[in-house]
């Protein structure tokens, strides 16, 4: 569905962004996208959705290349940017704009959307907080019903039980023929919707690899005490009453992903991450 | 579904300049009546001050009055990080985009440069009207020689040119090419006025004529006859055609290539 071939990226030439890449991302699953500031969660996801241009190889997206935005394109995928501002127009009126583009745009969902998001009626959505506003426009994005949807950091600004709320909606809404990518840093707002996860790191993806795949063959264990054998233990975490292992899953029981430890391990541990993942 | 052009989708990006900026292009509509209004009223009460200054009133209007509008444009729809975004994603193809935002720029422009020529126009008619040949004729600017024209062509064109030069280097406005589409469409529209004049209205009577041309000016045929009998007289010389025409075409082609918004990223 999303096909990376030999794909580069930079902004300046001296300082590449992304080199060689070479993946392919599958429908119907919610992507979660993760790495440093400045890693390059942002322009990837701007690429995806044609915002910006391969400097060498092809970027492929639904058959698709994104770079030509073609609106055949552009109909079925929707971005989501961190920083959001909504026109100054009514909502009816937003309504009539950009619904006539989106042809599986549902007026139900929509109106389901914002009491689930507790978003009051309003005529003038621009006039709500900054918080209001991104609970409008995610409303907007979820009831487009485009096959892809990109978000940039969309748990940002919104309150904790729109959080839950926005995760059950995203849970609720997924089939296999729709397919979600996230970046986020707040890697708890939706560590239980997300089921694949990538991981850049250095210029390169460090991790593609679903959450199946990373707990079948890392376990994440909490000890009282540091554990005494450290060969299978690829980070070790001092917390607050005991101590936060990663290790190999040698018994091949599934524990829970813990995704903040997880991005922390790619960036302190790159080397063995990749290792584990590959045995 | 074409992919090129769709009537729907294409006039859906004017719906929603109109629900977006339509109030603030009416308010510059209305700013742009109410200077026309004083001046009219200038002319009808002081009109030897309106033939003494009326150049100067036409370089503030079509001047000041399209940069207001192109600014209202581009600063509230197009400039900025997120309102590019917004415009690049949205589901029109890269044509329908081009063609919009041109069409903003060009129709907005041909607006006000022809409400300022008719308004011109208007008032030049209340003038030569209400006001006898002789004392018209001993007015300072009222009988304009061939030679006093061009040059006041060339001031008027080399305040274009410096104004575009102004608004490419302006780096604290925006970026270069943000400054080149701002006044290449008002350049270009003086420049194709010379166009027309060259090939059709040469030495044309324009008694007729329902809008006066830029940089030209009425002079009588002699000065015994009415006003009716003015002309309006052009002819560009080689020099003229490079610096009036071909320059200003070069600088649309660099518009042009920026305008291609497919090459536009974020």
């Amino acid at each position: 569905m999303i096909t990376f071939k030999d794909y580069n990226f930079y902004y300046k030439k001296d300082k590449p962004l992304f080199r060689q890449f070479n993946f392919k991302l599958e429908k119907g699953k919610v992507y979660g996208l993760f790495g440093e500031n400045g890693s390059g969660k942002t322009t990837l996801l701007n690429a995806i959705c044609g915002l910006n241009f391969p400097k060498k190889g092809e970027l492929l997206v639904n058959d698709f290349k994104p770079k030509e935005r073609h609106p055949s394109f552009l109909k079925n995928i929707f971005f989501v940017p961190d920083s959001i501002k909504l026109p100054k127009v009514k909502k009816s009126h937003f309504l009539a704009i950009y619904t006539s583009y989106y042809p599986n745009f549902s007026h139900a969902d929509f109106d389901h959307f914002l009491k689930a998001f507790s978003i009051s009626d309003k005529e003038k959505p621009y006039e709500l907080s900054f918080g209001q506003q991104k609970k409008f426009y995610l409303a907007f994005a979820l009831a487009c019903n485009t096959s892809l949807i990109l978000m940039d950091e969309p748990t940002n600004g919104l309150d904790i039980p729109s959080k839950n709320q926005f995760r059950k909606i995203l849970a609720s809404l997924m089939n296999d023929e729709k397919t979600i990518i996230i970046s986020t840093h707040q890697a708890r707002d939706l560590e239980q919707v997300i089921d694949h996860i990538l991981v850049l790191n250095k210029n390169e993806l460090l991790i593609n690899q679903s959450v199946y795949e990373i707990t079948d063959k890392i376990a994440f264990n909490f000890y009282t005490s540091k554990p005494a054998y450290m060969d299978q233990v690829v980070l070790c975490e001092e917390t607050i009453g005991g101590y936060k292992v990663m290790e190999k899953n040698i018994e091949q029981f599934q524990t829970e992903l813990d995704i903040e430890q997880l991005v922390n391990a790619c960036f302190l541990e790159p080397d063995r991450i990749v290792k584990s993942l590959k045995n | 579904m074409n992919d090129i052009f769709n009537l729907k989708r294409f006039l859906n990006l004017f719906r929603q300049l109109y629900y977006e900026k339509g109030k603030s292009l009416l308010l510059g509509f209305g700013l742009l009546f109410l200077i026309s209004s004083f001046i009219m009223s200038t002319v009808i009460f002081e009109p030897k001050i309106y033939f003494v200054f009326r150049w100067l009133v036409f370089g503030i209007v079509v001047f000041g009055g399209v940069h207001l509008f192109i600014y209202i444009l581009f600063k509230q729809t197009f400039k900025g990080e997120e309102k590019l975004t917004s415009l690049l994603i949205l589901p029109n193809s890269n044509f329908e985009k081009w063609v919009f935002q041109s069409i903003c720029v060009v129709v907005v422009s041909f607006v006000v440069l022809l409400i300022t020529f008719k308004g011109l126009e208007i008032a030049l008619f209340y003038v030569l009207e209400n006001y006898s040949i002789d004392k018209y004729l001993s007015l300072p600017e009222t009988y304009l020689p061939i030679e006093h024209y061009k040059s006041e062509v060339l001031v008027f064109l080399i305040l274009t040119y410096v104004s575009c030069i102004y608004y490419m280097i302006d780096l604290s406005q925006g970026s270069i090419n943000k400054r080149i589409k701002i006044w290449i469409y008002p350049t270009i529209f003086i420049a194709f006025n010379y166009v027309l004049k060259y090939f059709f209205f040469k030495d044309t009577l324009a008694k007729n004529s329902w809008f006066q041309y830029p940089f030209t000016d009425f002079f009588f045929k002699n000065e015994s006859e009415k006003h009716e009998d003015y002309l309006v007289t052009t002819g560009l010389s080689h020099i003229d055609i490079v610096i009036y025409i071909l320059l200003p075409i070069l600088l649309l082609s660099l518009a042009i290539y920026y305008f291609k918004l497919k090459e536009k990223e974020v």
